[in-house]
């Protein structure tokens, strides 16, 4: 490292703050954007509430409206036409599914019992087809939402992002995958 | 119309690997030059996104409006400044029937500020591919000449590697090479058993400081611009330290129009300033065209065919095949989690290990490979979530599970020049400023299509000699012309001036005072990457033009 610059060094000693924010639950780096009212309040609420059934919180980490899923779509749907009409007739769509009218005051049962109609494109029934097409939007942008923020990274344990001063692997890891690779 | 009062000595357009090795050696000699770029100019500290979070921005790396979604940016939002498939006002045409994907930077640094810094030198055999096998043409020049070249350019710009003594992957000056990863150890006893050699990489990255550069500092986020520069960039390794000579002056946004001829030589050159959208010259002694493969043709064209009366500029237009396999492998699952982020993409690769085999297509390959746990970004889990079309607590687990399990090759083959592939000028169409543009051919022939199946073949076989997951092995097809950004040969250079533009210093036969630098001037397009010969070969024409200068020959 000495023979960094001076800027260089301001630049490195930033990462590691980047990686620790994996670590802290803190609201003040939830780094959640604000909402841009785009959608209408029961639009959000409704999305929100699929995106939390999308990746619903465990003993690992936090539900998909911890990592801002649902403002992130809102903000790309308030600048892109072709994700507004997917998400506007996606919800329309989810709410004209259930006996309420209202997927988001329907029960959990109802709920997950329409999402298992249509979470896999290739087994969906052709009438549901716009839900299974909408489905798949809505399940790729929260994996995106929640993966690229820090409640992600530490879901799936990302270790990186800190920079080294030399590469190495440790010897442990390698032992391991050989073993199980019948390779050694 | 403004016409500059100076005349220079030597103009260069383009500040790529080419012209940025160009005007480097060049002042270090003592010689005037103007350098003349297309694109903005490039401040690292600002315009670089290295170390930057996704969701240190609110769309994450989708772009303000999203269009990630729609394919709208390949290399997204992190990358390095580098360029576009396309750019706003600036066409070109593709004739029916046929497809071609052309990939140009406006930016000082061209493409070498995110490239992949895969260096490697050209074999023997490469230089003489008609004597080899009977097809295309050989190279005026033979490795020997080059061979002090490639020394220099590697020690000059650092290269990481080993000494492997294969014909097919030549050895150079090289700095210690970074560990492998767990997957490429892995990769490397699988294809043991096969009998494909693994060695380590060999990128123009430092691992050890070099002329004041610092080495290497692993975050993996080469491609968004080194900041340290320990990633070779012409910009930073190069054209900013030529500036501090005050021998190089530098005018960005300066669109060329066409070359200047006076007296059947070049007098100058006319290009547009894009914020006055005025046209302007300025004179020269001597004009070095790296514009890239493509645009430097695109320029002889539009200067009413200059250096030209072989007919070939524009033609022999190949790209790198490219095919890409991955799996996922069982063996990798439930590994004990650590920062594999090291150097961007591969710390290790397989050289062409067939040369001299008996196969169903000419040429040869090498493969490039991916693995490891990769830093989450956009698209990362788009893979788990086909792979398992689920939610819930479910997806969740798939993911966390199939993290860091995958692993991928990339096929990097030769193509042979045919007749059916070639740029022109489109009659009927010009850009904003009123400049013609191109229009592309391309086609692969059977001997690109048959290689990719054997890319296909092996690089499945490898991961099914890992135990990879049948059923999560996906194979992509042959890439399209232009994907892989290796675009070369439209200005050939060659002993004959009836069959070349160009002599075998990269001068144009027809017009003394005409160099050109990029990858226009190769006679082949070997399967290994041209950055680095593109570096060695504008260093051994500016040595040369400097020469010819000196005994004011030119």
């Amino acid at each position: 490292m000495s023979k960094f610059t001076r800027r260089t060094l301001v630049q490195i000693s930033a990462l590691p703050l980047a990686a620790q924010a994996q670590h802290d639950h803190g609201p003040a780096l939830a780094a959640v954007s604000s909402r841009t009212g785009f959608f209408t309040d029961h639009e959000f609420t409704t999305l929100k509430a699929l995106c939390d059934l999308i990746i619903p919180a465990d003993e690992v980490s936090p539900a998909a409206s911890a990592a801002g899923a649902a403002e992130y779509i809102e903000l790309l749907s308030s600048r892109n036409g072709r994700l507004a009409q997917t998400f506007r007739g996606g919800l329309a769509w989810l709410n004209a599914q259930v006996a309420s009218k209202e997927f988001v005051n329907s029960a959990i049962r109802e709920q997950t019992a329409l999402l298992d109609r249509i979470c896999d494109r290739r087994r969906a029934a052709p009438s549901d087809k716009p839900g299974a097409d909408f489905f798949d939007w809505a399940r790729r942008m929260t994996i995106d939402a929640f993966y690229t923020h820090p409640a992600g990274y530490k879901d799936v344990d990302y270790r990186g992002g800190k920079g080294m001063t030399q590469f190495s692997v440790p010897a442990e890891a390698l032992e391991q995958a050989l073993k199980k690779a019948n390779l050694k | 119309m403004q016409k500059s009062e100076t005349a220079y000595d030597v103009v260069v357009i383009g500040s790529g690997a080419g012209g940025g090795t160009v005007v480097h050696t060049l002042t270090k000699m003592g010689v005037k030059v103007l350098l003349l770029e297309a694109g903005g100019p490039l401040n690292p500290s600002k315009d670089f996104k290295e170390h930057l979070m996704p969701w240190q921005v609110p769309h994450r790396g989708a772009g303000d409006d999203g269009r990630y979604y729609f394919g709208g940016m390949k290399y997204g939002y992190f990358e390095a400044p580098n360029g576009y498939w396309d750019i706003p006002g600036e066409p070109y045409t593709v004739a029916p029937g046929d497809k071609f994907a052309w990939f140009r930077s406006r930016i000082v640094g061209g493409r070498t500020n995110h490239f992949g810094r895969i260096f490697l030198r050209f074999s023997d055999y490469d230089f003489k591919p008609y004597s080899t096998d009977g097809l295309g043409d050989d190279w005026p020049i033979s490795y020997a000449d080059v061979a002090p070249y490639y020394d220099k350019a590697e020690a000059f710009v650092g290269v990481h590697g080993t000494k492997e003594g294969l014909r097919t992957a030549p050895d150079g000056i090289f700095q210690p090479p970074p560990a492998p990863r767990v997957h490429e150890v892995l990769i490397q006893k699988a294809c043991a058993k096969l009998g494909i050699p693994v060695i380590p990489a060999r990128k123009a990255m430092l691992t050890k400081a070099l002329n004041g550069r610092a080495a290497c500092h692993y975050c993996g986020h080469c491609g968004r611009g080194c900041l340290t520069a320990s990633a070779y960039s012409s910009s930073q390794v190069q054209i900013f330290p030529a500036l501090k000579t005050g021998l190089l002056e530098l005018r960005t946004n300066a669109m060329v129009r066409q070359l200047l001829v006076k007296n059947g030589k070049v007098d100058g050159v006319s290009y547009i300033d894009k914020f006055t959208r005025q046209e302007r010259q300025v004179k020269a002694r001597v004009v070095v065209l790296a514009a890239s493969a493509c645009e430097s043709a695109r320029l002889l064209l539009n200067s009413n065919n200059l250096a030209n009366s072989s007919g070939v500029v524009g033609r022999y237009l190949t790209d790198t095949v490219g095919l890409s396999v991955r799996g996922q492998v069982p063996a990798l699952e439930g590994l004990m989690h650590h920062d594999t982020d090291g150097i961007r993409g591969m710390h290790t690769y397989i050289p062409w290990w067939l040369f001299g085999e008996k196969l169903d297509f000419p040429r040869g390959y090498h493969v490039e490979m991916g693995g490891g746990f990769a830093q989450p970004h956009l698209g990362t889990f788009q893979s788990a979530a086909n792979r398992y079309p689920t939610y819930g607590a479910a997806l969740k687990q798939h993911i966390r599970h199939d993290y860091g399990t995958y692993i991928g090759f990339t096929g990097r083959g030769e193509m042979i020049p045919n007749e059916k592939s070639y740029c022109e000028i489109d009659p009927s169409v010009t850009d904003e400023y009123g400049i013609p543009v191109l229009r592309f051919h391309f086609n692969w022939s059977e001997h690109e299509q048959r290689q990719s199946a054997h890319m296909r073949k092996t690089f499945t076989d490898i991961i099914t000699t890992l135990g990879g997951r049948p059923g999560t092995i996906s194979s992509g097809s042959i890439t399209t012309g232009g994907e892989v950004i290796h675009e070369v040969g439209t200005i050939r250079m060659g002993n004959d001036p009836r069959k070349s533009a160009l002599n075998k210093y990269q001068q144009a036969h027809d017009v003394k005072n005409l160099f050109v630098a990029d990858a226009a001037p190769f006679v082949s397009n070997p399967d290994k990457n041209p950055t680095l010969s593109i570096v060695a070969l504008a260093m051994r024409m500016s040595e040369y033009l400097a020469e010819e200068m000196r005994k004011s020959n030119v």
